[in-house]
């Protein structure tokens, strides 16, 4: 399971992430919400291990991702991905792929799973936005990790692929795999997520099972509410 | 020009339409054309009506500026500088010394070893009246540049010919020759300097004091074949005299002497060159 | 290890396959054949000409290939993100930085031949047969691209590509001129002479790796000559890598 105990991100006296804790059981998916510059990306990325925490400490099955090995089973999506332009698809994943020392994936599979198997001999910037989010995706999951990490992974993309992708993710969820993602799009949220988090000036305000959280209304309506009441609250509290 | 027929005939309302566009097409490419021509033209006008003096003399710049500079490429930059200083002169600035002695000042300083400056200099800077300047110069490329035949030829040509010093010349003459990569005819030169008639008692003079004041035996040995060399054109000229009384015409050949019992034998001279006569007897070299 | 294997490798892929590259490449080559032009005009000393032209043409278009490279090299991979997607993978910065090293490098190394066999081509086209000495010339050049390519990826990780050329720049002077800068502080204050030292010793010493000057005269090499600046090439790169290591480390990503 993924535990996240006190965790805090200060750039100079601002801070960003502010005292963060989050319990996520393996085997679920997780949606992670908030509004612009809540904190998401900042919390991902210390969860990765890519930003330094000022404090606090992130354990993925006892193990803290600053270290190297660790990184074995875990796959990482970030928002709006880039990729070498003069490599070809196939080229990228054999990349990646050999940047582990464990088994990985076939990487014909999958490529025609995350639906690039025609372009798999294209250099990579040549590819559209939704192809390089597939791609984002297809590097995701080579290593066949246990705990997978995406943020925003649904941009960019047409209805028929944020159907896919949906799919997928429901699929590695029954293979056991936990995936943990960021997002926007809270339609998408409601229909994969077991539980989620809300983030909002750094701060969590909720975090726990999605119906519960609903109560019955769409989590587009309770989320908007949930984040109107607590700024007002900030406010109140400023005054 | 575009007529809109209220008729059913759509196709000919296209083809009109079609037709001003291609004019206003074809006009605005000549426009541009046009445009595009006047660029050089504008140029060669302009080349023409500058006068040639207006063009400013070139700056040559300090050595040390150039080394500073050049982040370690000095031996092109030591080209470059010949190959400007050859296209200066080539271009008939041929009057200006200082110019001259700059342009060699920068490329013998970036590469001390780069010997044709050195060559070029001693040759052409008594031209200008700078005698004791080229002569400088071909001393300081005999110590610093690459060996090369032409330093010490072009040095010892400006002791002979703007100094009269043939002590001096005939050394050199003979450091030329002796340079790795000297052409033969060089060796032929310095051989043949100063040995016609007169000349050849002081140049045996000159050789000798060459041989009684110097410690170097190389130096020494040097002098010595010189003086056994001229005593080998006396004995030529001494014999082909007693040749023509007895046959009554010059030999051709120096095998001729040995034949009539004249010689014992062909000389063999230290230099390295060898002998014939030609109608009237003079010694020529093979 | 495998890892910085890896990432060379594809590196390498990316930069050989990069358009600009070609550019380059293509003027090196038009100026490598120019030198011929210029020997003509030389009065006759057209092998000297097109030896000292063209083993600068090498050096310049390598170093023009170093440093454009090397400067946008690591700032691509932080301004695009792709640095992010490796280092959510089991590899180390260091491992990157090296990796990222290698490949560049090679990459160089390459063009650096192809440069050096179009030369040996035309100085024996002109009569100047086969200058074997000249290889040892290219072989220097080649550590002291090392030592540039470190030094770019250096500043590839802490500022932009052109502030980070600029700066390669001025090394470039500075590391050909510091023996002259030696001599001129010899007249200075103690205060000068201790600043010229510390700037001698600090800042990398490019001389060294310039033996142009005495192979195109047919000077033999010394084992000195040649072992002291690869020593020096090896240590130098082995820092920068280092700092650059530490420095992407220390980065908030």
């Amino acid at each position: 399971m993924i535990k996240i105990t006190d965790l805090v991100k200060k750039y100079g006296n601002t801070v960003v992430v502010d005292n963060l804790n989050l319990s996520i059981k393996k085997g679920s998916i997780f949606g992670f919400l908030g509004p612009n510059g809540a904190g998401k990306t900042t919390t991902i990325k210390m969860i990765i291990g890519l930003s330094q925490k000022n404090a606090g400490n992130v354990e993925i099955d006892g193990k803290d991702l600053s270290n190297i090995s660790s990184r074995e089973n875990i796959g990482y999506m970030p928002e709006d991905p880039y990729f070498y332009d003069q490599l070809t698809a196939t080229e990228f994943l054999a990349f990646m792929a050999g940047l582990f020392k464990g088994k990985t994936r076939n990487i014909d599979e999958t490529l025609e799973l995350v639906g690039l198997k025609h372009a798999s001999d294209q250099k990579v910037g040549t590819f559209s936005k939704g192809m390089k989010q597939r791609l984002g995706l297809a590097q995701t999951i080579i290593n066949d990790p246990d705990y997978i990490f995406m943020d925003e992974p649904l941009d960019g993309l047409d209805p028929i692929g944020r159907l896919e992708f949906k799919k997928i993710f429901l699929k590695l969820k029954n293979e056991g795999k936990t995936i943990f993602f960021n997002s926007h799009i809270l339609s998408d949220v409601e229909e994969i997520c077991d539980e989620i988090g809300i983030i909002c000036y750094g701060k969590l305000i909720y975090a726990g099972n999605i119906e519960k959280f609903c109560k019955g209304d769409s989590l587009e309506k309770k989320f908007v509410e949930t984040i109107h009441k607590f700024t007002e609250e900030g406010n109140k509290f400023h005054e | 020009m575009d007529i809109w027929l209220c008729t059913q005939e759509k196709g000919f309302v296209m083809r009109t339409d079609r037709r001003s566009q291609i004019i206003r097409r074809t006009f605005l490419l000549a426009i541009f054309l046009l445009i595009f021509a006047c660029i050089p033209t504008l140029q060669f006008m302009q080349d023409k009506s500058v006068v040639k003096a207006q063009t400013p003399e070139p700056y040559v710049l300090n050595p040390k500026v150039v080394k500073a500079a050049d982040s370690g490429l000095h031996n092109a930059s030591s080209d470059l500088t010949w190959l400007l200083m050859i296209q200066y002169f080539g271009s008939g600035n041929s009057t200006n010394y200082e110019k001259l002695n700059d342009f060699l000042t920068l490329a013998t300083e970036l590469d001390p070893k780069f010997s044709y400056p050195y060559a070029f200099g001693t040759l052409v800077m008594p031209y200008f009246g700078k005698t004791d300047e080229a002569i400088k110069l071909a001393e300081k490329g005999l110590r610093d540049a690459e060996p090369d035949w032409r330093i010490s030829y072009y040095l010892a040509t400006t002791y002979f010919s703007q100094k009269n010093d043939r002590t001096n010349a005939a050394k050199y003459f003979d450091i030329a020759a002796r340079t790795p990569g000297a052409p033969a005819n060089i060796a032929k030169i310095a051989a043949n300097f100063g040995t016609r008639g007169s000349q050849r008692a002081e140049t045996r003079s000159i050789w000798e004091g060459v041989y009684n004041n110097s410690k170097d035996d190389v130096v020494k040995q040097r002098a010595k074949d010189y003086l056994t060399h001229l005593d080998i054109l006396d004995l030529l000229d001494q014999a082909k005299l007693v040749y023509q009384k007895v046959y009554g015409k010059y030999p051709t050949e120096v095998q001729d002497l040995v034949d009539a019992t004249i010689l014992k034998e062909i000389p063999v001279d230290p230099l390295g060159v060898s002998f014939k006569f030609d109608e009237v007897g003079n010694i020529q070299y093979k | 290890m495998n890892n910085i294997f890896i990432i060379a490798k594809n590196t390498f892929k990316e930069t050989i396959r990069d358009k600009i590259l070609y550019a380059i490449l293509a003027f090196a080559v038009l100026f490598l054949l120019s030198t011929v032009i210029f020997g003509s005009i030389s009065l006759g000393e057209d092998v000297k000409v097109i030896k000292d032209f063209g083993l600068a043409g090498i050096y310049i278009f390598s170093i023009i290939i170093a440093i454009f490279l090397g400067t946008s090299l690591i700032y691509k991979e932080i301004e695009k993100k792709t640095l992010y997607i490796l280092l959510s993978k089991p590899v180390s910065s260091v491992q990157f930085i090296i990796g990222k090293y290698f490949g560049l490098f090679a990459s160089v190394i390459l063009n650096v031949a192809i440069m050096s066999i179009i030369y040996l081509g035309i100085v024996a086209y002109k009569g100047g047969g086969f200058d074997y000495l000249s290889l040892w010339s290219i072989l220097l050049l080649v550590f002291e691209m090392s030592i540039f390519i470190a030094l770019a990826i250096l500043f590839s990780t802490i500022t932009t590509p052109l502030a980070g050329m600029i700066y390669s720049v001025i090394v470039l002077y500075i590391g050909h001129s510091l023996s002259l800068l030696k001599e001129a502080a010899i007249q200075s204050s103690k205060f000068a002479q201790i600043m010229t030292n510390i700037v001698y010793y600090g800042f990398p010493n490019l001389e060294k790796f310039n033996i142009r000057n005495l192979v195109v005269y047919g000077t033999s090499v010394t084992t000195a000559q040649i072992v002291y600046p690869i020593f020096y090439s090896i240590l130098f790169t082995t820092v920068l890598l280092w700092i650059s290591g530490f420095a992407l480390k220390k980065k908030d990503l």
